[in-house]
């Protein structure tokens, strides 16, 4: 029977739609974690009488035929890329984007991949690496002795050490911005890469056009909206009752079929 | 006599396809810009017997329309996605040709060009995809279609509206296919409106409601096909009684 197939393409959709609110609700304190959203379309349709044909009896022509959809299917899960809350940590080392534009993070391997969570840290060697300790694109270290080190908003790293009057100027952060966010690939710890979808990378620096700023002492929260996150929730979970009860139908139907004698 | 038997049957095939109709707005009661689907039932005549009285009803599904209703628009922030208000359409490129859709959840693909879900572009007034630069970092959509990028106008969202949309054809993906001879026309008096997006228009407890009246119609049909089965066959053994 097709009304079994057909619900049960919309208990997968809304169970991989509350699979997406669920990572989303897990990520609600991740710095700069970007929600995702499950999308859905209709599947095709199936014309048991297809409209402008003729109709046999009375030679008219048929306006609306008879169309049965085949269901439902998810097509994307979409990042929406809108730029969180911003809140002061006070920690010199956690910058916040603010606008367009990711971190570059060096792997071990020498692949660049891309963040916007700012929480840095230094090496033992003095140089800023990311919470996993990847270097940030271009390597930059502060200088023993550093009393403190200020990143303006451009991302120029300035270094106060102890003895010096004026500040030392440590190189500039990088900064890449995509044409497409939302077709990066996300790698898990807070990463992305590059791929055919998100565009080419632009390099380029903060402050400059089509890029944004940093901002030192701050981090990027994520842009959840646990209201919004609970309330998709609750429909999702309705929309799989529903289609259960349809499923449940569908059997009743059969079974009645089946006792016919 | 085995009239009944046919009767039903019609019934029967009419219901389940039903219920097929009714499964599939289930499924996309949560696919943003659907459009749920009914279906009309006619009687047919079929001509036979000599007395108009003697003649006998089938059921035939004669068609499914699209309800066109509007859905209720959530907000979800996100800049590119933009609602209709009003009974407007967006155009899109299909490798078919022109396409119609109400789903408004835009991006931009890895070129900049303004797409839909299934990755076609959206058409502007003049029928061409849109291309925003790739050095924008805010792009804004007014609610008459005009699209900005940091605040300069790039073009025009296409919004189509038809005189007989009951005429569009689903052909899946959200999109609408017109049928032949149908012109799609400006829509003045459909808004955009952005950061939301439209939702299903399907209401979940209407189609509970509809799909227990099935079960029930389904089950009365087959308990009167059932009947006269028995009656048929008691009238057999009674009369047939060689004795």
């Amino acid at each position: 029977m097709r009304v079994l197939s057909i619900a049960s393409t919309g208990m997968m959709a809304q169970q991989m739609n509350v699979e997406v609110i669920s990572n989303n609700i897990a990520n609600i304190n991740t710095t700069a974690f970007k929600r995702s959203r499950a999308e859905f379309q209709d599947l095709m349709y199936q014309a048991e009488r297809r409209q402008g044909s003729q109709s046999t009896d009375s030679g008219t022509i048929i306006p609306t035929g008879v169309e049965v959809g085949l269901g439902v299917r998810p097509t994307s899960v979409n990042r929406i890329n809108t730029t969180g809350n911003l809140t002061s940590t006070g920690n010199e080392l956690d910058l916040a984007i603010e606008g367009r534009g990711y971190f570059n993070v060096t792997q071990p391997g020498g692949e660049t991949v891309y963040t916007r969570a700012g929480s840095f840290k230094l090496s033992p060697e003095g140089s800023i690496v990311t919470a996993d300790g990847f270097a940030i694109a271009p390597g930059i270290t502060v200088p023993q002795g550093t009393r403190e080190v200020v990143i303006n908003r451009s991302g120029e790293v300035l270094a106060y050490v102890d003895g010096q009057a004026q500040p030392v100027n440590q190189g500039q952060l990088a900064m890449t911005v995509f044409v497409n966010d939302s077709g990066l690939e996300a790698l898990g710890d807070n990463l992305f890469r590059a791929t055919p979808a998100s565009g080419e990378p632009q390099d380029g620096l903060a402050g400059q056009a089509g890029f944004g700023t940093i901002r030192q002492k701050y981090l990027e929260s994520s842009n959840v909206n646990v209201v919004q996150e609970i309330t998709e929730l609750i429909s999702a979970q309705r929309a799989y009752e529903m289609n259960a009860k349809v499923i449940e139908a569908g059997d009743q139907m059969a079974s009645t079929m089946t006792n016919m004698r | 006599m085995e009239n009944q038997l046919y009767i039903g049957l019609s019934r029967q095939m009419a219901l389940r396809r039903q219920l097929d109709v009714v499964a599939n707005n289930v499924a996309n009661m949560n696919t943003a810009g659907f459009r749920g689907e009914r279906t009309l039932f006619e009687t047919a005549m079929e001509a036979g017997g000599r007395k108009p009285t003697d003649r006998i009803a089938f059921t035939i599904d004669r068609s499914t329309y699209t309800d066109l209703r509007a859905g209720a628009f959530t907000e979800t922030g996100n800049p590119y996605d933009v609602a209709l208000d009003g009974d407007g359409f967006l155009s899109v490129q299909s490798p078919d040709g022109v396409r119609y859709t109400r789903d408004g959840r835009l991006r931009r693909d890895a070129d900049g060009t303004l797409v839909g879900t299934n990755g076609y572009p959206v058409l502007d007034d003049g029928r061409r995809p849109i291309v925003i630069p790739s050095d924008s970092s805010t792009i804004s959509i007014g609610s008459d279609g005009l699209l900005s990028a940091d605040g300069n106008v790039i073009a025009r969202i296409n919004v189509s509206r038809f005189d007989t949309p009951q005429l569009l054809k689903q052909t899946g993906d959200l999109l609408f296919e017109p049928a032949d001879g149908m012109e799609a026309r400006p829509a003045p008096d459909t808004r955009l409106v952005e950061g939301k997006v439209e939702r299903s228009n399907v209401q979940g407890i209407v189609e509970i409601g509809r799909m227990m009246d099935l079960t029930r119609d389904y089950q009365s049909v087959t308990k009167m096909v059932d009947d006269g089965q028995d009656l048929l066959r008691s009238a057999i053994n009674r009369l047939g009684k060689s004795s």
